[in-house]
């Protein structure tokens, strides 16, 4: 059975002595072998292309998080800076009493935690900026979603958003490249938390829909919503609302591709004025398909 | 009559708060912390500071919105 041909060449009309056409010659070319080939490519190019645009993505997503944690690192080493002035200060004096060294202890310890966290800040960071190909693995959606929380709680602090966060217990099992939903999750926080200049609330949550067999994440926000007028338009490439030079108009399509690229759903609940919840569904990992690692 | 300064810090970084409190204290002023905003209003009510050292922002609010 042909499933697919193609025409090669222009058709030939025979014409009779009065110039009627009478016959129309046509050249076809079977192309069901090399059909599957061409689909395969497509589908190879549509995966390269997305993963081209995280990464591209990715980077102006580190100019955006740059400066909160810039801040976020900074506030720690200024109190570590002070704590090592003040006890230097003290031991240089040569006034090291007891009481003194039962402070530094304290001290000691609070400089080890405050820069435990700039030490994890800079490595998410890090994390963050590696550039690596695309990488399907099975993955843990709730690590991914806290590794992008502890990259953007900073900056949500500065912008007076109260984040609250509600993570199904157990881990949410999916096959995915981390960096393609890391970057998911980044747009949609970012796009939540530009929608509420003068501060909201922000709820993320996960949870496993035990009858679709779906792990479900949301990202709801109390930003300005979505005019029913945009819907349609919304994961267009290029599309945006914001001002020149504020968006880029790829971040809702950067969702829309890596979760069509992860078999998964985009659900959006919105009212305009009121805030808007975006709901994302990806298939869990059966326990057969798992590990034996449980990986 | 007490002469000492009154200090306050405002933050809600810990290690601010602290390393500023132990570093004022050396100078021998007198120095109590507060980790919001509205903690630092109650503690405004209860005796007069001379200094507030308020950071800028806050969770849910700046420093700028409680003048104090």
């Amino acid at each position: 059975m042909v499933i697919g041909c193609i025409a090669t060449l222009p058709p030939i009309q025979i014409k009779n002595d009065d110039g009627d056409v009478i016959q129309v010659v046509e050249f076809w070319r079977d192309i069901t072998a090399e059909f599957s080939d061409r689909w395969n490519k497509r589908v190879k190019e549509f995966k390269s292309d997305i993963q081209k645009m995280v990464q591209e993505d990715r980077m102006i997503s580190l100019g955006k998080l740059a400066a909160s944690c810039a801040h976020e690192i900074n506030n720690p080493i200024q109190g570590v800076l002070i704590f090592c002035d003040y006890m230097l200060d003290i031991l240089n004096a040569g006034r090291l009493e007891d009481d003194h060294l039962k402070k530094f202890k304290d001290h000691l310890s609070l400089m080890s935690t405050e820069l435990e966290r700039c030490r994890n800040i800079v490595s998410g960071m890090l994390f963050f900026a590696r550039e690596s190909g695309l990488e399907h693995k099975h993955i843990d959606l709730n690590a991914i979603l806290n590794a992008v929380l502890s990259l953007t709680r900073h900056k949500l602090k500065l912008g007076n958003v109260k984040l609250t966060t509600d993570l199904y217990p157990a881990p949410l099992k999916a096959e995915g490249d981390i960096n393609q939903l890391q970057q998911c999750f980044l747009n949609l926080i970012f796009n939540a938390n530009e929608s509420m200049p003068e501060g909201g609330d922000l709820v993320v949550r996960s949870w496993m829909d035990e009858e679709s067999k779906n792990a479900c994440v949301e990202i709801r926000d109390t930003g300005y919503g979505i005019p029913e007028k945009l819907r349609d338009n919304l994961f267009d490439p290029f599309f945006t609302t914001k001002d020149v030079g504020q968006g880029t108009g790829l971040g809702l399509s950067i969702v829309h591709g890596v979760v069509k690229n992860h078999k998964g759903t985009i659900k959006i609940d919105s009212r305009e004025g009121e805030g808007a919840a975006f709901t994302l569904t990806f298939p869990v990992i059966s326990l057969v398909d798992r590990d034996p690692d449980g990986g | 009559m007490d002469n000492k300064i009154r200090i306050m810090i405002v933050d809600d970084e810990l290690i601010v708060r602290e390393s500023l409190l132990n570093w004022f204290e050396k100078y021998g002023h007198e120095m109590d912390t507060a980790a919001s905003g509205l903690e630092a209003l109650e503690k405004l009510e209860q005796k007069p500071f001379h200094i507030l050292f308020v950071d800028i922002k806050f969770e849910r609010a700046s420093g700028t919105d409680h003048p104090v």
